[in-house]
């Protein structure tokens, strides 16, 4: 097989897609909105990590020059197909009270190619056993 | 259940910088009207080998900071940034920016009736 040929085959199969980030306080939000991506949208390409968050807005008393504590805060990452991208977009808004103050910021930026992802079909699940 | 206000004109600025200089960045970056940052650490690679004698003394910690900002901000806190991370020497760390298609958050009752935008 010649190199164009693996070139234009590796191209059909990572098709272009969008990630949403969305930073969440550091509360257990981020399981709840991942189980609910999965049981309602079936997203399993997601993620959360342990950030620092730092806020100049934040109402804490600093020395002049100083910033102020950081606090420990989630990022979610959730890697979807185009035609997704809007269901979850808001799903993850909403599951994370996002419209409430303090609570985080939400944003989608496209992602040129990605790779599928799938679980092992005879694993049982960690939570049910099923 | 109010509606949600899909904001546009945004960007991010991702900054990796030893972590020693990662609150000067910051503090430059809110003093020119960054309003949130995001950190987290890494550790960097193949430097240690390039620099300072035997590599002994660099320091490869490394803070990566983003910052979600206004297209108008941007290049402003982009330049803040890059001068006081001093990345045009050799070794210092990089930044760069990446467009963001949408964003949403919180956006207080008074901007809402300003943008006409009713919460229930």
């Amino acid at each position: 097989m010649s190199a164009t040929t693996d070139s234009t085959l590796r191209r059909t199969d990572f098709p272009a897609g969008k990630t949403i980030r969305c930073v969440v306080p550091d509360d257990g939000t981020d399981k709840r909105v991942l189980a609910e991506l999965r049981k309602k949208q079936g997203v399993i390409r997601a993620g959360s990590a342990a950030r620092r968050g730092i806020g100049a807005l934040a109402s804490v008393k600093t020395k002049r020059g100083k910033l102020p504590e950081p606090l420990l805060i989630k990022e979610l990452f959730v890697l979807c197909t185009e035609d997704q991208a809007d269901a979850i977009f808001d799903l993850m808004f909403w599951s994370a009270k996002l419209d409430k103050p303090g609570r985080g910021i939400i944003w989608q930026q496209a992602v040129t190619g990605c790779t599928p992802f799938e679980l092992p079909a005879d694993i049982p699940d960690e939570e049910t056993g099923a | 259940m109010s509606e949600i206000i899909y904001l546009t004109d945004l960007s991010v600025i991702t900054c990796i910088v030893d972590k020693e200089r990662s609150d000067a960045v910051l503090l430059a970056a809110r003093d020119v009207g960054a309003r949130a940052a995001i950190v987290h650490s890494a550790q960097s690679w193949g430097i240690r080998e390039r620099l300072g004698v035997l590599g002994v003394a660099v320091e490869t910690e490394r803070d990566i900071i983003t910052f979600m900002v206004s297209s108008d901000q941007r290049d402003l806190i982009f330049d803040a940034i890059y001068q006081t991370a001093d990345l045009d020497a050799p070794g210092r760390g990089f930044m760069f920016i990446t467009p963001v298609e949408r964003g949403a958050t919180y956006i207080p009752e008074a901007v809402r009736e300003q943008l006409g935008v009713n919460q229930e």
